[in-house]
């Protein structure tokens, strides 16, 4: 039920008490957190010889949603989770998701701050072409089985080329934000980051260019975190580790001092990063666990998830 | 122990300790009908709409059993597909009169089941049901013989698996005695 959770009307009905303390209008205070840890590969259990990357937490911390190609599946990149019995318990085996799954590829999962609600981006038929952008729905946040068949987020969004990595957030005015990736036109350069806006539960309105987080390169596969102030995502721009003569794919971040002014100018989370692959960060509701994907050396193979922590110093 | 548990645990002991106290008045009337209408304001939902029936039967003293099912309606919007719940609880638990005069509290606590239907556009229903726990009190007004108006406030404690929701549930109706 969680009805926290399903509406956004709570935050709508308070606005005028909001507004009488001065709650909105104000910068949010940012919360500053320590370095982030040395990344730990998740281990044979979460990983495998296949590739696994574009990981998602539930907001519970109880559920690991990524993207593989091992066998099991349905075809291609699939939706799998692993889960566990605590947020300090070991990862259990992950098995596939079914009802998000199809015979073409599924990446990219992330939750709404409900958990009742799944973005992901697929190739499978039915979208506007090519990669698209597509949401489920569940009653029971706490089933991972429990997805209803998903659908498409429409053309207004997706555009027949490719369209993924969506990442939400809403903040309490009842405002939601969805981040994804295209490479429609209008990009600066290769894929880049693009949000829409809804208010109070409306359709999300048309795309922009979020042009401040963006390169000539590719920019790709973003998580924002929860109080809409972080953004953490991956990029091949100048700056990034060099993998021979070219830069590898690094994971950079930005940040903003409250959810109506423009991002920082990005930086390159240094000590996550190498000449290898990093990628498709994913972020704790606490912002405190950052999950992502690496082709880093000693690993299982392929693409491994990997898991890198800090604290809250305020 | 939770907040909520020791909150509940002392309504359950007050009313143990209230039905040994010496009776009083009885309810006036041996078994009453009521119809409200209802609002159910959960932490994130709101139900604008709804109402509940009621039946009680007096039994020792100033107490009555109650019976009650409600029923409660909510539309909104998400990413822009429209969303109606429906709420429907059937609850039983005992009422506490305090007064036979024209204006007399009373309280009331109650168990059941809550049932609730999700249906989003383009991804169908979906139902869940669930225990509720419900305390309240309110205050009837007599205005005749067999006529009471009535006011209540309950606090609606909802119980699934690891996640609780808790809602404020306001009443305006009518009861009739009938002997």
């Amino acid at each position: 039920m969680s009805r926290c959770a399903r509406t956004p009307s709570c935050a709508v009905r308070l606005l005028p008490l909001l507004v009488a303390f001065g709650v909105l209008g104000r910068p949010t205070a940012a919360v500053q957190f320590s370095d982030w840890s040395a990344p730990q590969n998740l281990g044979a259990v979460v990983n495998s010889s296949a590739n696994e990357q574009h990981a998602a937490l539930s907001p519970d911390g109880l559920s690991l949603y990524f993207s593989t190609d091992r066998s099991g599946g349905a075809g291609g990149f699939d939706l799998w989770v692993a889960r566990r019995a605590n947020p300090t318990a070991p990862w259990q085996s992950p098995v596939a998701i079914p009802a998000l799954n199809s015979p073409a590829s599924e990446f990219a999962p992330a939750f709404d701050p409900t958990g009742h609600w799944l973005f992901f981006g697929s190739e499978r038929d039915g979208g506007c072409g090519g990669r698209d952008l597509w949401m489920s729905y569940r009653a029971n946040r706490h089933d991972d089985l429990a997805w209803k068949p998903p659908i498409d987020l429409g053309c207004g969004l997706s555009w027949p080329g490719f369209d993924d990595g969506p990442t939400y957030f809403r903040d309490n005015r009842g405002v939601g934000t969805l981040f994804f990736i295209s490479d429609r036109p209008g990009s600066v350069g290769g894929r880049d980051v693009w949000m829409a806006t809804h208010r109070n539960g409306g359709a999300f309105g048309a795309p922009v260019n979020v042009a401040e987080l963006n390169s000539a390169a590719d920019d790709s596969r973003p998580v924002v975190s929860p109080d809409g102030l972080e953004f953490i995502f991956t990029s091949q721009r100048i700056g990034s580790i060099p993998s021979g003569a070219t830069p590898s794919s690094d994971l950079w971040a930005a940040t903003r001092s409250s959810t109506a002014v423009a991002w920082s100018a990005p930086v390159n989370l240094g000590s996550l990063n190498t000449s290898a692959t990093e990628a498709a960060p994913a972020l704790s509701a606490d912002a405190t666990t950052l999950v992502f994907n690496s082709n880093r050396a000693a690993g299982q193979g392929g693409l491994d998830l990997y898991v890198a922590t800090r604290t809250k110093v305020n | 122990m939770t907040a909520r548990m020791r909150f509940v645990r002392w309504c359950a002991v007050a009313l143990t300790m209230l039905s040994a106290a010496p009776a009083a008045r009885a309810q006036e009337h041996p078994v009453t009908i009521g119809a409200a209408y209802q609002i159910l304001d959960f932490d994130d939902l709101f139900f604008p709409v709804g109402v509940n029936l009621d039946v009680t039967a007096a039994i020792a003293g100033r107490f009555a059993v109650v019976g009650e099912g409600g029923w409660s309606r909510s539309a909104s919007e998400q990413f822009g597909l429209r969303d109606v719940t429906t709420a429907f609880d059937l609850a039983g638990g005992v009422r506490w009169i305090l007064s036979r005069r024209r204006i007399a509290p009373f309280a009331q606590f109650v168990l059941g089941l809550e049932r609730e239907r999700i249906d989003i556009e383009r991804f169908g229903a979906d139902t869940t049901a669930n225990l509720l726990v419900q305390p309240g009190a309110g205050v009837v007004v007599r205005t005749s013989a067999r006529q009471q108006l009535f006011g209540q406030v309950d606090w609606r404690h909802v119980a699934e698996r690891s996640d609780a929701t808790n809602a404020l549930r306001v009443l305006v109706g009518l009861r009739i005695g009938l002997d």
